[in-house]
């Protein structure tokens, strides 16, 4: 086994560390904007850090260029589907007092 | 790997049976969409490239788009209510049974299909220099069985035309304009990426994993970005250009079928010379024909049109 393996399990396993996090906390915070803190934090990290890893492994610098692009356009994407469900999230409690505290 | 095919299996059935005895329609569809993407994995882990593309793309990303929003437009409430356990009614009880018996027969089906050396797979590989495509699956799909896609395609019309006689197209309301600018600015961001990686899947089935079917769910996919963004809508209004591109594929698939006749002898065969520009024609308009029909089974339109800022 070689450096780079051994560089590259720990990246792996750190990355799904956080994707582990992130599911725990998607499933045990009390509230939308929580749970989106959690799950975006830690996905986009995991998935840094799993990139990383699998690139590391490819050793190939045109497969890890595509994966840094896969990576990077994840990253755009989570990052607006976030808001977008906080803003309707905001929006909706917004409108919609509901009973009062 | 065997712990993670194990695993993957036993995933797939338990996501299958939640798929069924999901309290509510949401969960149901959800669990669906994850079916598909593990599936998904499956072929890849079955080394089958090509079937784990197009069902990501179609089965797990267009399907679950096409149910959320059927979803979305069911009456408030309707499919939420408790749905009783799959075997209580007695059309459910036939229809389980009827699905156990199918799969017991497909099972021995399986258990009983030996592979000769004589083989289609065998036969198929030794005549892939006459197919003019270097990748065995496109070679079958659009040459030796070329047959069967056409009537595939007939298919795939033929379900567009009953869905937009049937449903209500999304009216301009429907898709409420985006409260922020952001996705909006994504989708322009993300359009080109998405059109040059479909059409690279559609160009890369001569030689690798991918094609017609894959790169057009791509292609459709970036169609359903651009109208949940509100940047293209469906139009009520009958768009003449868009039906020929509609039935492109189909229509030059069976066009280059029968006017080689003369040349070949055969109804879809294809002289030697000609064969690989025929087949690179046949897969992009059979690209573009999938495509749109995907696309416009989402919006449930006879036209499309831009939205004017």
């Amino acid at each position: 086994m070689s450096l780079t393996s051994v560089i590259a399990s720990l990246l792996i396993a750190i990355g799904t560390g956080f994707y582990l996090a992130g599911t725990v906390g998607l499933l045990r915070f009390p509230d939308i904007h929580s749970r989106l803190h959690a799950l975006t934090k830690a996905d986009n990290t995991g998935l840094g850090f799993l990139a990383i890893g699998v690139a590391l492994l490819s050793g190939s610098l045109r497969l890890a260029v595509l994966i840094a692009l896969v990576w990077l356009l994840a990253l755009v994407a989570a990052s607006v589907a976030c808001h977008v469900i906080a803003r309707y999230a905001l929006d909706k409690r917004n409108t919609d007092p509901g009973p009062p505290a | 790997m065997t712990l993670l095919d194990g695993l993957l299996a036993l995933l797939l059935l338990l996501l299958a049976g939640r798929c069924v005895t999901a309290a509510s329609l949401l969960q149901a569809i959800v669990a669906f969409i994850v079916l598909g993407l593990l599936l998904a994995l499956s072929w890849v882990r079955l080394e089958a490239p090509d079937l784990a593309l197009a069902e990501a793309a179609i089965g797990a990303g267009l399907l679950g788009v096409l149910l959320l929003g059927t979803w979305r437009r069911l009456p408030a409430g309707s499919g939420e209510q408790e749905t009783p356990w799959p075997w209580q009614g007695s059309a459910q009880a036939i229809a389980a049974l009827g699905c156990v018996a199918l799969a017991v027969v497909l099972a021995l089906a399986l258990h009983e299909t030996t592979l000769g050396p004589a083989a289609a797979g065998t036969a198929a590989l030794a005549q892939l220099e006459a197919a003019g495509v270097d990748q065995p699956v496109t070679a079958v799909l659009l040459n030796f069985r070329a047959y069967d896609t056409l009537l595939e395609m007939g298919v795939l019309l033929m379900t567009l035309i009953g869905t937009l006689m049937l449903r209500r197209p999304l009216q301009d309301g429907a898709l409420a304009a985006p409260a922020t600018p952001l996705p909006q600015s994504l989708a322009r961001l993300f359009l080109p990426p998405i059109l040059l990686s479909g059409l690279y899947l559609v160009w890369a089935g001569a030689y690798s994993p991918g094609g017609a079917f894959q790169g057009g769910a791509v292609l459709a996919g970036a169609g359903v970005m651009l109208a949940l963004t509100g940047l293209l809508r469906g139009s009520t209004r009958d768009d003449l250009p868009l039906r020929c591109l509609l039935v492109l594929g189909a229509a030059l698939f069976t066009l280059s079928g029968v006017l080689l006749i003369p040349l070949t002898g055969h109804f879809m065969a294809y002289p030697d010379d000609l064969v690989t520009p025929l087949m690179v024609l046949i897969e992009f308009s059979l690209a573009i024909s999938i495509a749109l029909s995907l696309m416009m089974l989402f919006t449930g339109t006879p036209g499309l049109c831009r939205t004017r800022p």
